[in-house]
């Protein structure tokens, strides 16, 4: 009996890992980096991305009658009702916080691995905490956008007994952290020229242009929100570091007839570059994907590809429904008309019925094959082979035109009339470049001119609100459905509203007895000026600025009761009762 | 490495003995009154009656043999003749005589002893609570496997069975639920050996397939008996694995005389219960119409649907759109089962042994459904001398289940058969019909459903667009026929024990017995399934396009035991007492794997094809234990007093290195009160009086392995672009449980029993109290931002089980000439409450208690100091006669003023009229400030808020606030029984003999969500005939609602499908007759009996459905969802031997 008494009680599994002997080997730590990235691609977060982005805004439409009745739908009725439950599936945070705690673990858990592995040097480390923490705050930034009070986690939970509960912290304090989390992250970050063009790792990884790009981002939110003309600076100066950084990886003549200014594709390669080959040059960061079904199933089917749906969850909306001869100063806002005959863009984004309709199918991102005549076709049928499409967040354009809207912002109107120009001539220049580059023509001279021969023409005259319109009117050219309209348009409104307090939570302004900051009206019209009738139903809702936020989980609230729900959703509590 | 060391504890034990050998030649004759004997045996023999050398003697009786030592000695015998033994000793030459034996008259031998964790004890000396069931009791009866015997049975032992699909086994709860989340079945011990369910992986709390039986591998005619450990005290030594209770079985075997063959065969017939009424086609298709038209109020709303409009012109498809089908019948059929068994028993003073085999083919109730059972059993006893004993046992079981195809199958869930053929259209066909209305060989399937409500039938081939739902659901003669999974299981359960007495084996001498045993456990299971091209709902291109899948799962499980008893011999023949020490371990692992294979060609059904394959699956399970037990037992004055005890220490791989090993202790006593001098003058009345008390801890573990670890899977995927140059990732499973503890419940019993008449009469009483502390739930919600939303295990909360359990048995009690009669009745309740929980727990199960879009779910609550499984849902209270404009018409017509109108509203509502306006609590209508009555409205400023209208269901607006929502949820019942048990009773006389069996289950609800699924008039389903009484008009007085496609809220969650789930089973009668011994003599048959017996022959309920017997899951109440009932069974029997 006693040579048995020491039987093995204990089993470790032999297809998993167990702790105690991981973290061993510079692959291990590379393998966990990349796990991060991985749950940032994931068809959830992508997903999210889109509804939380585009579905807000005046570029979406919800489901239509014909999709059959589902949580989803329910879900997504419920967003453009501006009626959420704070059980909606879109009020989750989870997959974001996922990729969180994969950046804290490499954070907590890489260094030790120095000492036990040689090959793993402190550049290695160094590089691999460079990209956590940027990857984190990615994360953080998407979640203050769409929750704005978040808890700011930056413990690796692996114990059940580790304590779970964190309160939230407002806005202010965690884009600080993130600003001096990426700071910190751009010294050691890695560098973009160190993978070629075809190297998916270029786009793939957290580089230092992606660093400075974010960097930029949320300087320009924070701005926007504090009307700070120093975050406006910052932005402008981590832009410059991008474009300076993008001119020097750019491989002449690899994709342009003419040389630009700027390193882009020409008209014709654009949308190839980015949307058929992707990773394309002129790109910073992309969530690489070998099968998207978020945007399949957003997009294109519901169903996803085995299903017989006839369409994705979302369509675009009329303003995609039309296009002018050419861009003019009475392109404005208010008007439907988007792009100009000549503007590439156009065709490359949405699906163009023949017949009038009031909704169109969004084409980009779903295209196998390039697009490079300004003509209308129908979407390509995508038959039963997937779908592999990275889903972007940042690009060399996008750059530019945070820029713009940055230098637009510095114009005081107080100041010198050729200080202002030169502001602003500045950002025209950039708007441009963006506009220009993708026309099937450029030399034509349909594109947006400083000094036009006829006042409709002439930007030059444009006062500063307006230039601010055209930048955004550029983004959402630029950038539909690709997850950023939401953003703009928030920036849009807290730029004109005064009162906003960034250092507090809503649920502590609401304690204090404040009245929340009401929303700017231009803005609400903006949003919702496909919505018809429905149009002043949801402006009356959007009432202030806690409407502008999703409602936090009510799974976790149940779970930490620490957490604060957003004031203007209602709480599971009020329905309770003891029965 | 492992075996080895099982067998090397095994054998340690065994010392060998080496006789010195001093041969010498020994010669003699042996004779009896008869003269010399021929044949005769002579046999040398040691001290511990080990054959050591054997001879036989020539025709004139004459032997001669070399022996091995002087001091064995010899055994003379022979058939007829009484043994003789004489000591060797110097002598060499031998002249025996041998005495003829006499004859003895049959004795029958009461001194019962039986096993009480290991310890043979004498019936009045068991202190804790247990109940034996002899299986001579059933004989007869046809059971798939043994707990449909006990059913009914034991007291407090709640038995319900999951389905009546063949081999669906059932659901046991010995005293209450004492967890979550784990399994609640009781353990399963066959001949002292744990027979667990293989797949420990298996979600007990959330799944929706039904698992492999385990007691499906034991076949019930091989049972002796089963005894039912109930408290704690007595499970205590099968320590964490014990704690719902262990149903303890005892195999039949060998015993000595001359082999004797039995046979016996059974047949048995199946038929399903009569089910619900439904709708023909032509009342469907008017219910159809006026569905659709109700809440549109379009009238050309179904001129496009061409299946509703028997449209013999417009319509190609019209002749199978034009029938009266009866769906239910076409997947029902009669059921046969031939249940052959065949043993062989005998044995000699050395060896006894038994062979079993038998042979089941039972056909379903369902189309496509059949069962084949294999199985063979072999105990052979063998006695090496007085010291030494071997005991084996072999057993095989073969099952082969054909079922429908059912459940969750790659991804895509598929209803029962049953199910579908209750919802799908009656005035379709079943067989696609020619153009004069014949029906071809060929299945009609519906058309692709038509891609929006623009395109119809009549626009080319296709489905309304509206009648996706019934299309979906398929053609159920077509599925059952068709698509297939054939479940095969083998199962091998050998062991080896050896026995050896190290000190004396007289009765005066204290004894120590030395048990060793290896067993072993081998099973695998082989899930092939296939479903045809011709029954895929999708494109060509879909998934279930010639679909195989295969699950393969195999487990190997080794066990070693090595134990001592001790009894010492106390000269003080007042005192007794017994105890052992036991080390036991076992190991085991177990893998599965799963392979799928898309778009085979036509014909052919072998996931080994290479066709486009889905995403394959596997795992494995690995995990040790080992535990020491000591159980001790002391009694006084023969047992007037008694002492039992016992410790288990278990170490389980499953925990981490804190938790490793826990230490159950279990203690009882018991009194009988009969043996004091005291009571002697009851002596001639009471035969028994006994008091009991006892107490005891058992724990229990989680299911899964590997918890107290960080996990990563370092092949998780791969990121990246293109499909070289990616970047592999690994990922951390989730969070390590390094707070976890074992469940542990702590329980006292206090009992007594009571025998009368020379135990005549029978009664058992045992009152309990359970408290389960650190009660394990899985997969429980944490806050989303640590990373992961869920940890797998958690210790939430304490529960407790209070109950009673009474056992009455009458045998002979009336007793006229040839007749008599047994009874016996078994009663038990028990009341379980949640004591405790986590408040976060609480919070995450009841924060969405109710959610306004959800129409048919139950909120699933579960409230402190309130037992598991309570409904909660509102009240209904019937139809709205008349609609809210009927009122505002009223007024205008008759030109009331508010004041008047509101008179009228008060004076028309309380004529008994109803209207979906707003009612204080004094009864009268609330007006609002524009002079109208406020509207009833449900879910008031959520997306799902809709007005009341007449025809609607009312619920009752508990707190009077004129809206339908949350808190007008009310209490409606729980699931668990208040009282449940059975009784027999037994008529014999002469020969013959005839038995009733009753179970019975009492005050506990069941959510009939099966009626209303064919009461909701909300889909396209078919539905019960009772919907034919549905409102149609202002003032139509009916308890049925108006027919609403996709609108309203006519069927949530209301107590008009809570039903009273009580009832009585008449579970078996039966009929038997024993043939005269002396008769059979001629025949050359030592047994005959012939038996009819029916099964569950009639439910005494007043629940609506086809069967009131629902089981219910962790908290989660008690529903019924149309699975396959019970079916109702007839057998006769035939047992014959020689």
């Amino acid at each position: 009996m006693m040579m048995v008494s020491c039987l093995d009680t204990i089993i470790l599994p032999d297809d998993k890992t167990v702790d105690e002997d991981f973290w061993q080997n510079k692959q291990q730590v590379a393998s966990m980096v990349t796990a991060a990235y991985a749950a940032m691609a994931s068809n959830d977060v992508m997903g999210k991305l889109i509804v939380w982005g585009d579905f807000r805004t005046d570029e979406l439409l919800g489901p239509s009658d014909n999709v059959d009745v589902s949580t989803t739908t329910q879900a997504l009725n419920e967003i453009s009702a501006v009626n959420m439950q704070t059980t909606n599936q879109y009020a989750q945070w989870s997959s974001l916080y996922a990729v969180i705690n994969r950046c804290n673990i490499v954070l907590e858990r890489a260094e030790a691995v120095m000492n036990v592995d040689p090959n793993y040097t402190i550049g290695d480390y160094q590089v691999d905490r460079s990209q956590m923490l940027a990857l984190r705050a990615l994360c953080y930034f998407y979640l203050v956008r769409n929750f704005r009070d978040v808890p700011y986690i930056t413990v690796a939970y692996m114990n059940s007994s580790q304590d779970m509960q964190v309160a939230q912290s407002a806005p202010a304090y965690v884009l600080g952290q993130c600003i001096a989390d990426l700071e910190e992250a751009a010294q050691t970050a890695l560098d973009a020229r160190g993978y070629s063009t075809s190297e998916w790792q270029r786009v793939g990884w957290m580089t230092n242009d992606a660093i400075h790009t974010l960097l930029a981002d949320i300087y320009l939110w924070r701005a926007s929100v504090t009307h700070s003309l120093a975050d406006y600076q910052q932005c402008v100066a981590y832009c410059d570091k991008v474009i300076a950084s993008k001119k020097t990886q750019h491989v002449r003549g690899r994709n342009e007839v003419t040389e630009k200014e700027y390193p882009l594709a020409d008209a014709a390669d654009m949308y190839e570059e980015l949307f058929v080959e992707q990773n394309a040059e002129e790109s910073i960061f992309e969530l690489q994907s070998r099968s998207n079904t978020a945007v399949v199933q957003y997009y294109y089917k519901y169903k996803s590809f085995t299903g017989n749906s006839g369409e994705g969850w979302l369509n675009a909306t009329p303003i995609f429904g039309n296009v002018a001869s050419v861009y003019n100063l009475t392109t404005s806002m208010s008007n439907s008309t988007l792009y100009a005959q000549g503007d590439l863009r156009y065709y490359a984004s949405c699906y163009i019925p023949s017949t009038s309709e009031a909704t169109y199918g969004v084409r980009k991102m779903l295209s196998l094959s390039p697009i490079v005549s300004a003509t209308t076709t129908k979407r390509e049928d995508l038959g039963n082979g997937g779908l592999d499409h990275n889903f972007n967040i940042y690009r060399l354009t996008d750059v530019m035109l945070m820029k713009a809207e940055a230098l637009v912002q510095q114009v005081d109107t107080l100041s010198e009339s050729s200080v202002q120009e030169e502001l602003l001539h500045n950002a025209f220049s950039l708007i441009q470049a963006v506009n220009s580059r993708a026309l099937v023509q450029s030399s034509q001279g349909d594109s947006l001119k400083w000094n036009g021969s006829t006042a409709a023409t002439r930007f030059r005259t444009l006062s500063k609100d307006q230039f601010e319109e055209l930048v955004m009117q550029e983004r959402l050219r630029e950038f539909c459905f690709e997850g950023r309209r939401w953003y703009d348009l928030m920036r849009y409104n807290y730029r004109h509203v005064e009162g906003v307090d960034y250092n507090r939570t809503l649920a502590e302004i609401a304690d204090g007895g404040t009245a929340m900051v009401a929303n700017y009206p231009n803005m609400l019209t903006l949003m919702t000026r496909q919505r018809g009738t429905e149009a002043s139903g949801v402006i009356a809702k959007m009432a202030n600025e806690a409407f502008l936020y999703m409602p936090i989980p009510n799974s976790d609230i149940v779970v930490c009761p620490v957490l604060r729900q957003n004031p203007v959703y209602k709480d599971s509590k009020e329905y309770e009762k003891t029965y | 490495m492992k075996l080895q060391k099982v067998i090397l504890t095994t054998l340690l034990g065994l010392v060998c003995q080496w006789a010195a050998a001093q041969g010498i030649r020994i010669s003699g004759t042996l004779s009896d009154n008869d003269g010399p004997i021929m044949m005769g045996n002579v046999v040398e023999v040691d001290a511990n009656n080990r054959i050591v050398s054997a001879t036989q003697t020539d025709f004139n009786g004459n032997f001669s043999m070399q022996v091995k030592s002087t001091k064995n000695k010899l055994k003379f015998s022979y058939v007829g003749d009484r043994d003789k033994v004489i000591t060797i000793g110097s002598q060499t030459t031998f002249k025996v005589r041998l005495e003829p034996a006499t004859q003895l008259k049959e004795v029958k031998v009461i001194g019962r002893r039986s096993n009480a964790g290991g310890l043979m004890l004498q019936k009045k000396e068991i202190a804790t609570s247990q109940q034996t069931m002899n299986m001579t009791e059933v004989e007869g009866l046809a059971f798939t496997s043994a707990d449909e015997a006990l059913q009914g049975q034991i007291a407090g032992l709640d038995i319900v069975s999951n389905s009546g699909n063949l081999g669906a086994g059932s659901q046991m709860r010995l005293r209450g639920v004492t967890t979550l989340s784990a399994n609640a079945n009781p353990l399963i011990v066959v001949d002292d050996k744990i027979f667990d369910n293989p797949d420990e992986d298996f979600d007990y709390a959330n799944a929706d397939e039904e698992q492999y039986s385990s007691l499906l591998s034991v076949n019930v005619e091989d049972i002796a008996s089963i005894t039912v450990l109930k408290d704690a005290a007595a499970t205590a030594v099968w320590g964490s694995k014990g704690a719902n209770g262990v149903i303890q079985i005892v195999t039949k075997r060998g015993s000595r005389g001359k082999p004797r063959i039995n046979f016996s065969y059974k047949f048995t017939g199946t038929w399903q219960p009569e089910g619900y009424k439904l709708l023909n086609g032509d009342d469907y298709t008017m219910l159809m119409k006026e569905e659709f038209y109700n809440p549109t109020q379009q009238a050309d709303r179904t001129t496009s649907m061409a299946e509703l409009n028997y449209d013999k012109e417009g319509y190609a498809d019209w002749e199978n759109w034009n029938n009266n089908t009866d769906w239910v019948d076409a997947v029902t059929k009669f059921g046969a089962m031939h249940d052959f068994s065949v043993n062989l028993t005998g044995g000699g003073q050395k060896a006894t042994f038994r062979i079993s085999a038998g042979y089941k083919h039972q056909g379903g109730t369902i189309i496509g459904q059949k069962f084949q059972q294999f199985t063979t059993r072999m105990a052979l006893d063998y006695n090496v001398s007085d010291r030494i004993r071997f005991i084996t046992n072999f057993a095989l079981t073969y099952t082969n289940n054909d079922k429908n195809y059912e459940g969750t199958i790659n991804g895509v869930s598929h209803s029962s058969l049953l199910g579908i053929a209750q919802n799908q259209a009656p005035n379709m066909a079943i067989y696609r019909q020619d153009g004069d209305g014949n029906d071809t060989d060929e299945y009609f399937l519906m058309n692709p459903t038509a891609p929006n409500r623009n395109t119809t039938p009549y626009d080319g081939f296709y489905s309304s667009y509206d009648l996706s739902g019934i299309r979906s659901l398929g053609n159920p003669v077509a599925i059952g026929n068709l698509a297939w999974v054939k479940d095969q299981t083998y199962r091998l359960t050998p062991d080896f024990t050896i026995k050896y007495e190290i000190l004396g084996t007289e009765a005066e001498k204290s004894r120590l017995t030395f048990n060793g045993r290896v067993d072993f456990d081998i099973f695998a299971e082989s899930k092939p399934t296939y479903y045809p091209a011709a029954l895929a709902n999708s494109s060509w291109t879909g998934s279930e396009y010639n679909l195989t899948t295969n699950y393969e799962f195999n487990r190997m499980k080794i066990g070693g035991r090595a134990e001592l008893v001790f009894t010492p011999y106390f000269k003080n023949r007042d005192w007794s007492a017994t105890m052992l020490l036991r080390y036991e371990m076992s190991t085991q692992n177990s893998n599965n794997q799963t392979v799928i294979m898309n778009h085979l060609p036509n014909g052919i059904t072998s996931p080994t094809v290479d066709a486009l394959p889905g995403t394959p699956s596997s795992g494995n399970g690995r995990s040790n234990s080992q535990n020491v037990l000591y159980n001790g037992h002391v009694s006084y004055l023969d047992g007037r007093y008694s002492l039992g005890f016992s410790l288990r220490a278990d170490g389980d791989s499953k925990f981490g290195p804190k938790e490793k090993w826990a230490y159950f202790p279990g203690l009882s006593a018991r009194w009988n009160v009969i043996d004091e001098p005291f009571m002697k003058w009851s002596k001639s009345v009471l035969s028994m009086f006994g008091l009991r008390a006892s107490w005891g801890i058992v724990g229990k573990a989680p299911d899964k392995d590997y918890l107290f670890y960080n996990t990563y899977n370092e092949s998780a995927g791969s990121y990246g672009k293109g499909s070289s140059n990616l970047a592999t990732y690994a990922t951390l499973d989730g969070l390590k449980l390094d707070d976890l503890r074992w469940e542990k419940t702590t329980s006292y019993n206090l009992g007594f029993n009571l025998g009368f008449l020379n135990d005549r009469f029978e009664i058992d009483f045992d009152y309990y109290h359970k408290d389960t502390r650190d009660l394990l739930m899985s997969s429980v919600n944490i806050p989303s931002f640590v990373g992961y939303s869920s940890v797998s295990y958690s210790n939430v909360g304490r529960m407790t089980n209070d109950g009673w359990e009474l056992n009455f048995n009458a045998k002979k009690f009336v007793k006229w000439g040839k007749f008599s009669m047994d009874f016996g009745i078994n009663i038990a309740q028990n009341s379980n409450l949640l004591k405790e929980m986590d408040e976060s727990v609480l919070q995450a199960i009841n924060g969405t208690t109710w959610d306004p879009s959800k129409r048919q779910t139950y909120p699933v609550r579960v409230q402190l100091n309130n037992s598991l499984g309570s409904i909660y849902g509102f009240r209904y209270q019937g139809v709205y006669q008349y609609t809210y404009d009927y009122l505002e018409n009223y007024q205008k017509e008759n030109n009331l003023t508010t004041a008047q109108y509101e008179a009228w509203i008060n004076s028309f509502l309380a004529s008994g009229k109803t209207a979906p306006v707003a009612v204080g609590e004094d009864g009268n209508v609330i007006m609002e400030n524009t002079g109208k009555p406020k509207h009833l409205k449900y879910a008031y400023g959520t997306g799902y808020e809709y007005d009341f209208q007449g025809g609607d269901a009312m619920f009752e607006d508990v707190n009077h606030d004129g809206q339908i929502n949350a808190l007008d949820v009310v209490y409606l019942g729980n699931s668990l029984p208040k009282v449940n048990g059975g009784f027999n009773i037994s008529l014999n006389y002469g020969r013959w003999f005839v038995k009733g069996r009753f179970n019975y289950r009492f005050g506990n609800k069941v959510v009939n969500t099966a009626r209303m699924a064919l009461e909701n008039m909300y889909g396209t389903s078919n539905q019960s005939a009772t919907v034919n009484y549905r409102w149609r008009k202002d003032g139509d007085v009916t308890p049925m609602p108006r027919a609403m496609y996709a609108t309203g809220y006519n069927y949530i969650n209301s107590d008009r499908y809570v039903e009273d789930g009580g009832f009585v089973r008449f579970q078996n009668l039966q009929v038997g007759y024993r043939f005269d011994p002396k008769m059979l003599k001629k025949w050359g048959l030592n047994n005959l009996q012939a038996y009819a017996s029916m099964n569950n022959l009639y439910v005494w309920t007043r629940y609506s459905g086809v069967d009131p017997e629902v089981s219910q899951k962790g908290y989660n109440p008690a529903i019924d969802s149309s699975k396959t009932p019970r079916s109702k069974q007839f057998t006769f029997t035939l047992n014959f031997g020689f």
